[in-house]
């Protein structure tokens, strides 16, 4: 819990949101990097009314008021993982606007990117919503956190799935391109809302990806989220913010 | 003394077939060629009315083709905004004979208009269904990727299909007078731009719209030679027309012309005329089945032609129940008057 006699600059990097936080998290100790963490992800309990019309908690919204200095977020970032990991039966893919010659999966059907935008926009929602209600609490500044790109190699997270829990789903990790656009399409998503809602926006640390943009191995946990070295790497990110 | 009008049946006769007839009784079908059953496969296109067909036959059962379904991901409503489900193929309207045949010819690659693309502030429009992303495409790339699907899903509707439903339209049309290739909308007016150099109208007469079809019959054939076909009029008028007389002088023109075609073309074998305009349009119900905008057909009006439909064209296996079965029918009927009033592009001209 940050002091209020600390100065912002000293007190600890208060950071809250889903999985994707638990990399700097473990990064904290080995780095010296003091942060105040609020998982979701871990615990949702302050989290009421989530996915229709999410609010935190009154204590929660009185310490995210109380902020010291800026606040910032992991919230969400697993709608790509949801829209993508695993090849969907009909397998689809798209053509990112962005990189508009990246391969594209021969048996799949090409859906209209403005259409997977909106899928996943509306997949999203609701973490978003979360995201402004932070914003609306805040009384410093607010800095969104990029969620890690995929790995080129997602073989790992086949382990980690329980499939009991997703029954008629293919066991095949969907190819690497189809999983790196539809995460740079959700992080176009994010960072436009963030631009629209004075909300800083801080990108991937540019070290942890390799020459095509995938997650290198060495930054992985499991396939899906990244490692305590990228945290590490994003803890300095957020110093530099600071 | 007796004459041909001796012991006709009442139908046939102005004052038993229509004057006393109560509006939701008049049934002027009488009798179908050809029956359909709940296993064949039935494609749909044409113009706006044709969706209303399209969307009974999927609710009454039929094996409805649909070769360019949306993707599960989609939702109802997005995949509604990006063209889906509306016809058998993600085609949108068409409007014209013309259009179907070209349609078909391009489908096979047999035609490649000049026109191939419209391109508008870094998006992409495609010329032939300006309407089926309201915002265009995001790039080239996938403009030509969904194309190519596109046709294929093309080819597979004309080739599965058991019966195909063409809704007659327009005869109105503009045109590109560098190769022909007809437009479903006038360029400027949904995507693209007018050039009075490049465009042209063309006002197809009962010769044109029966060439189309005969020549699009028998290209159909070739590839599904089984294949029945039945043919409507769309009884909604021309929402504007490019030619300097009443709207409505037009509309006559163009419906009279539609009508005469699809009536020589049912001497064609197993194609049929189904009396939808007649149904929608006859003084027995006194313009009851138009909706505010005298233009719009009432889902009353609609539901009498699929009722007749289902009763004479179909199998009594089919479910002939005409109500959709939709636990809230208003919402429903809001629903369905929303989804005609976003697809009827041709409403453009008449903003």
């Amino acid at each position: 819990m940050a002091s209020a006699e600390q100065p912002a600059s000293a007190s600890p990097l208060f950071c809250l949101g889903h999985s994707h936080l638990r990399c700097v998290q473990s990064a904290s100790a080995e780095t010296g990097i003091a942060i105040d963490a609020i998982n979701f992800w871990e615990d949702n309990s302050e989290v009421l009314g989530f996915p229709d019309k999410p609010v935190f908690t009154p204590a929660l919204q009185q310490r995210i008021r109380d902020c010291p200095g800026i606040l910032f977020s992991y919230i969400g970032g697993g709608g790509p993982t949801a829209i993508s990991l695993l090849s969907h039966p009909r397998r689809f893919d798209f053509v990112l606007p962005q990189a508009p010659v990246l391969p594209l999966d021969p048996k799949a059907e090409i859906l209209p990117v403005d259409a997977v935008r909106a899928v996943l926009r509306k997949k999203i929602q609701p973490f978003l919503d979360l995201l402004l209600h932070v914003r609306s609490l805040a009384r410093h500044a607010v800095v969104h956190m990029e969620s890690p790109p995929p790995c080129a190699d997602a073989q790992q997270a086949l382990s980690h799935i329980p499939w009991p829990l997703f029954p008629g789903m293919t066991k095949e990790i969907a190819p690497r391109h189809v999983r790196y656009k539809v995460w740079r399409l959700h992080s176009d998503i994010v960072a436009a809302v963030c631009a629209d809602s004075d909300i800083g926006y801080v990108g991937h640390p540019p070290q942890a990806v390799d020459d095509e943009g995938f997650l290198r191995p060495e930054f992985s946990l499991d396939g899906i989220h990244a490692n305590h070295k990228y945290g590490a790497l994003q803890l300095r990110q957020m110093q530099e913010v600071r | 003394m007796t004459h041909p009008y001796d012991g006709i049946p009442d139908y046939r006769r102005w004052r038993s077939g229509m004057a006393t007839v109560a509006p939701a009784d008049l049934d002027p079908v009488v009798a179908f060629p050809f029956e359909i059953s709940a296993q064949e496969r039935i494609a749909a296109a044409g113009s706006c009315f044709a969706q209303h067909v399209a969307r009974h036959l999927r609710v009454h059962g039929f094996d409805f083709l649909d070769t360019e379904p949306a993707h599960p991901l989609l939702s109802a409503e997005i995949a509604r905004d990006f063209g889906y489900g509306v016809y058998s193929a993600r085609y949108g309207n068409v409007y014209t004979s013309r259009q179907l045949l070209q349609l078909l010819r391009r489908a096979y690659g047999r035609f490649s208009p000049a026109d191939d693309v419209w391109e508008e502030s870094g998006r992409f429009f495609d010329p032939f269904r300006p309407s089926i992303q309201a915002s265009g495409f995001a790039t080239r790339q996938e403009y030509d990727a969904d194309r190519t699907q596109h046709f294929a899903a093309v080819r597979r509707m004309f080739e599965q299909a058991d019966v195909f439903v063409f809704t007659l339209g327009l005869t109105e049309c503009w045109v590109s007078r560098e190769d022909g290739a007809t437009y479903p909308m006038c360029p400027g007016t949904v995507a693209g731009r007018f050039d009075s150099d490049r465009h042209a109208l063309l006002n197809l007469t009962v010769e044109d719209v029966i060439s189309d079809m005969t020549a699009f019959i028998a290209e159909l054939r070739a590839v599904n030679p089984s294949v029945k076909l039945v043919l409507t009029v769309s009884p909604v008028p021309l929402a504007a027309t490019a030619l300097d007389r009443h709207v409505w002088v037009s509309t006559t023109a163009s419906k009279a012309v539609l009508r005469v075609a699809a009536e020589r073309l049912t001497e064609l074998p197993d194609v049929a005329y189904f009396p939808a305009y007649e149904i929608i349009t006859s003084p027995s119900n006194r313009g009851g089945y138009y909706a505010e905008d005298l233009r719009s057909i009432s889902e009353a009006g609609v539901q009498h032609v699929m009722a007749l439909f289902l009763r004479h064209a179909c199998a009594p296996s089919v479910n002939r129940t005409t109500t959709a079965g939709d636990a809230d029918p208003q919402a429903y009927l809001a629903q369905m008057q929303d989804l005609v009033d976003t697809m009827c592009d041709e409403s453009q001209l008449d903003p």
